[in-house]
């Protein structure tokens, strides 16, 4: 794996890179400029924020993967062309009624609150662009870009009216704009063919019965919330469990109610629900009230720097995380089960330090394992842009090569035969991570998509019998990292049923913390995956 | 209920002691100019960070304690640098009457904040606790409830900085001078004390201030983060004009007041941290019907 990864990072050619405008100023900048910033320690850092905020998340299995990978893949070919299938991604004519510039909208926030959402899109352009070489079968790609800040809810509709009158538009993709739900009306009258990368402002207002030309990219929180309380019931044993979330994000509220009706189906009890305020960073008060339930598990829903201000004031209470016994306990020292925005992030980690317990966990994607084995746009973002994927980037690439796909199956940019395209698509080919479609519903996932992340640091906790940490540690991250990292055992066999393949990959090479094995070092697609290092 | 008691009291002491030390920057630049500093909030967020790229190995990497000097002095040079880039140019002022400086300390406030998020970053850092430990004691948890060094540093912190600066106003001829400036300029000027010079001198050490508090509340709030910070440095302001612009009295007494209505609303299971602002607000507004200038606060006469 590492030796296909290094032909991409000495292959370097600089991407033609794709005009974006940000603002519509008329500014353009390349889709390849450079910011300094991340490194490898990065890794996942933002990745929450965009999930817990929404279903986030599409994979791009990869130029660096497994040998049998070879024919689902995106692969650089010896012109330093990404090709699927054995075909370059650029490969094939559109008809000569297609415009000459393919105008994608973008409207996201890149600044204020959610601002780092625009960071994961610059990356994740600029990772696609970047290997597109700024084209799509002949036609030049064309980024407009609009902020929509979360604090000012008015300037998604006023992005939106700008896009839907741009000639040559052929669809937007938006990534936690406010107010989105507000105009769903306008989308299902435009039928502009729209990706939706989260589902912050939409949860359970889109598939089944929302527009039909708005596709989800991201992962739903309908799908990672039972997962999550599914894992604390049955894999944990767990009988009471407590949420808190904050009182500013939009979507958090409703997954405190999946995450009571889940309770209810799985016969566990909803200790209480604690709201707090975004902005105070006091928990005590909550920590005593979440106390009284004596919840076995805390689902903390907010993002990565609540969480660790969470944990660190749990842990200064004497109630921080240990393992399952002292969960199981009398003794009050819950679990801690987050947001992928929360402990889905590094910095949460960072920030509560050694109170940051091995063993938290959260869920995302499959597709979307930025230090696993199928995630290309790990090396394209770095060769485009200088920076670390940290997560979520692979919704903004697959995003844009569903538009482009669109209009090569419909050979036309008209909305209507491109969001029937989409719509039939059962699977699209893999760009970026896995492969996809959207014939489920307008849904790019299903549940057996959803995988589970832990908490680990280089030094795994000392437990008996002991586990050890997956084969990131020595192929992806750096020295010193301390974050979320793959748990494949407890949605293994939902895993198994879609990605047989990915997940024997995974087994056979040892990625992600594969909890007790005896002996301990032991990989293979046989190998049997025990709970009883009781850390997670 | 003991447990809930004491949650309160330490919650509201501590989170009283944060917003009472943001809010003496407040009050003592308005105590000198009659001018609110709406860059105060943002000096504290810059502060924050500031501390941060003195401090971390990929920044400058300087021992905690001496970032945390740098830090001091820094903020006070960008308090001279607010003072004269968004009040000097607006001339001889009657501050009553010419509202630019709302708009002039509020916009060069935006823009400290947007020159820290692009040299140094968007994310909240952590930073370590200047007084972590007392004798070797860190923390203890006394019926549920945690209680650490740190805290009570916080809170000493602020109850000194407050003593201080009555103390200030009161007993030295620089607080003297202040205050003259304060009550009427061109008389102080008449007699002899360089007006502009205070002006200058209230605005850089309420910047120096913003680094202490920066630093004292990073603890407790989990490091140094924008928009936790623009949000206490307005919770700040509301406690200062619900204590009284002006008296560094009133501006502790309003923070503790938010501070504990704040854990009081939390801790109450049919109320809730949603209903924190809503309470406070209530609160404000009804204490400015019964004392239009604050609980502290004085009306100024002006004799014509």
């Amino acid at each position: 794996m590492r030796h296909k990864c290094r032909w991409l990072r000495n292959n370097r050619f600089s991407p033609e890179g794709g005009a974006v405008s940000d603002d519509q100023t008329g500014a353009t900048s390349q889709g390849h400029e450079h910011e300094a910033g991340m490194d490898r320690r990065g890794f996942l850092r933002r990745a929450g924020l965009a999930a817990a905020v929404a279903g986030v998340g599409a994979p791009l299995l990869g130029a660096c993967s497994g040998d049998d990978k070879k024919e689902t893949k995106g692969k650089p070919d010896k012109k330093g062309t990404t090709t699927i299938a054995g075909k370059s991604v650029n490969e094939g004519t559109l008809p000569k009624s297609v415009p000459d510039v393919l105008k994608v909208g973008l409207m996201m926030p890149t600044s204020g609150l959610g601002g780092f959402l625009g960071g994961i899109a610059k990356r994740g352009l600029a990772g696609a662009l970047g290997e597109l070489k700024g084209e799509f079968m002949g036609r030049k790609i064309e980024i407009i870009q609009i902020d929509t800040p979360v604090e000012k809810s008015d300037t998604t509709e006023k992005a939106y009216n700008d896009l839907a009158g741009t000639d040559g538009l052929i669809g937007i993709f938006t990534f936690g704009s406010p107010g989105f739900d507000s105009l769903l009306p306008l989308f299902q009258r435009d039928g502009i063919p729209i990706m939706s990368g989260t589902d912050l402002f939409t949860l359970g207002k889109l598939h089944p019965d929302g527009p039909a030309n708005i596709f989800q990219t991201g992962i739903p929180v309908t799908m990672l919330v039972p997962a999550l309380v599914e894992y604390a019931a049955k894999d944990r044993g767990y009988e009471r469990v407590a949420f808190v979330h904050d009182n500013i994000l939009s979507g958090n509220k409703e997954a405190a109610q999946v995450f009571d009706k889940e309770c209810r189906r799985l016969g566990i009890e909803n200790t209480g629900v604690e709201v707090y305020n975004f902005f105070s960073n006091e928990f005590g008060p909550h920590i005593q009230a979440l106390r009284k339930g004596k919840p076995q598990a805390v689902f903390f829903w907010g993002l990565a720097e609540g969480s660790g201000t969470f944990v660190k004031q749990m842990d200064d209470a004497g109630a921080g995380y240990i393992d399952l016994d002292a969960a199981l306990s009398d003794e009050w020292h819950p679990q801690i089960i987050g947001s992928p925005a929360g402990t889905g992030e590094k910095t949460w980690a960072e920030k509560a330090g050694v109170s940051a317990k091995a063993g938290s966990i959260t869920a995302w994607h499959l597709a979307g394992l930025t230090s696993g084995p199928f995630y290309d746009l790990r090396d394209w973002v770095k060769k485009a842009s200088g920076e670390v994927a940290t997560g979520g980037e692979e919704i903004v690439a697959d995003s844009l090569w569903s538009l482009l796909q669109a209009v090569a199956i419909a050979g036309s940019t008209k909305p209507a035969a491109m969001v029937e395209a989409l719509q039939d698509t059962k699977q699209l080919d893999a760009f970026s991570s896995l492969p996809y479609g959207f014939s489920k519903g307008n849904l790019r996932f299903d549940e057996n998509d959803v995988v589970l992340y832990t908490l680990e640091r280089e030094t795994p906790v000392k437990t008996d019998p002991a586990y050890v940490n997956g084969k990131e540690w020595t192929e992806v991250l750096v020295d010193g990292y301390a974050g979320p990292v793959l748990l494949p055992r407890p949605t293994l066999a939902k895993n198994r049923k879609k990605w047989p393949k990915e997940i024997e990959q995974i087994l056979t090479e040892g990625w992600g913390t594969q909890c007790s094995k005896i002996p301990a070092d032991e990989v293979g697609k046989s190998v049997v995956m025990k709970k009883t290092c009781k850390i997670h | 209920m003991v447990t809930d008691l004491l949650q309160i009291f330490v919650s509201g002491i501590t989170v009283g002691s944060a917003i009472a030390l943001v809010a003496f920057g407040y009050s003592l630049v308005f105590a000198t100019t009659r001018i609110v500093n709406f860059a105060q909030g943002s000096m504290l967020a810059v502060a924050g960070f500031v501390t941060f790229a003195f401090w971390d190995e990929g920044h400058f990497g300087i021992p905690f304690l001496i970032a945390f000097v740098l830090a001091v002095v820094f903020m006070a040079l960008v308090g001279v640098l607010i003072e004269v880039l968004a009040i000097r140019p607006l001339g001889r002022f009657d501050p009553s009457t010419n509202m630019g400086w709302i708009l002039t300390t509020f916009s060069i406030g935006i823009i400290a904040v947007e020159l820290v998020r692009i040299t140094i970053g968007n994310a909240s850092r952590g930073i370590p606790a200047l007084i972590g430990s007392v004798l070797g004691w860190e923390r203890s948890v006394v019926s549920n409830v945690a209680i650490g060094a740190s805290d009570i540093a916080l809170v000493v912190v602020a109850v000194v900085v407050m003593v201080g600066f009555e103390l200030l106003q009161v007993r030295t001829m620089l607080g003297r001078a202040l205050r003259a400036v304060s009550q009427d300029r061109p008389a102080a000027a008449l007699m002899g004390i360089n007006t502009g010079l205070m002006v200058t001198f209230a605005f850089a050490l309420a910047g120096a201030l913003a680094a202490l508090a920066a630093v004292f509340i990073a603890p407790r709030f989990g490091g140094v983060q924008f928009q936790g910070s623009l949000a206490l440095g307005l919770t700040a302001f509301v406690a200062t004009v619900l204590g009284g612009l002006g008296s560094t009295r009133g501006a502790m007494l309003g923070g503790y007041i938010i501070g504990f209505t704040n854990a009081i609303v939390a801790t109450i299971p049919w109320l809730g941290a949603r209903w924190q602002d809503t309470v406070i607000f209530l609160l404000f507004l009804s204490v400015l019907v019964i004392r239009p200038n604050g609980i502290f606060g004085e009306a100024r006469v002006e004799k014509l």
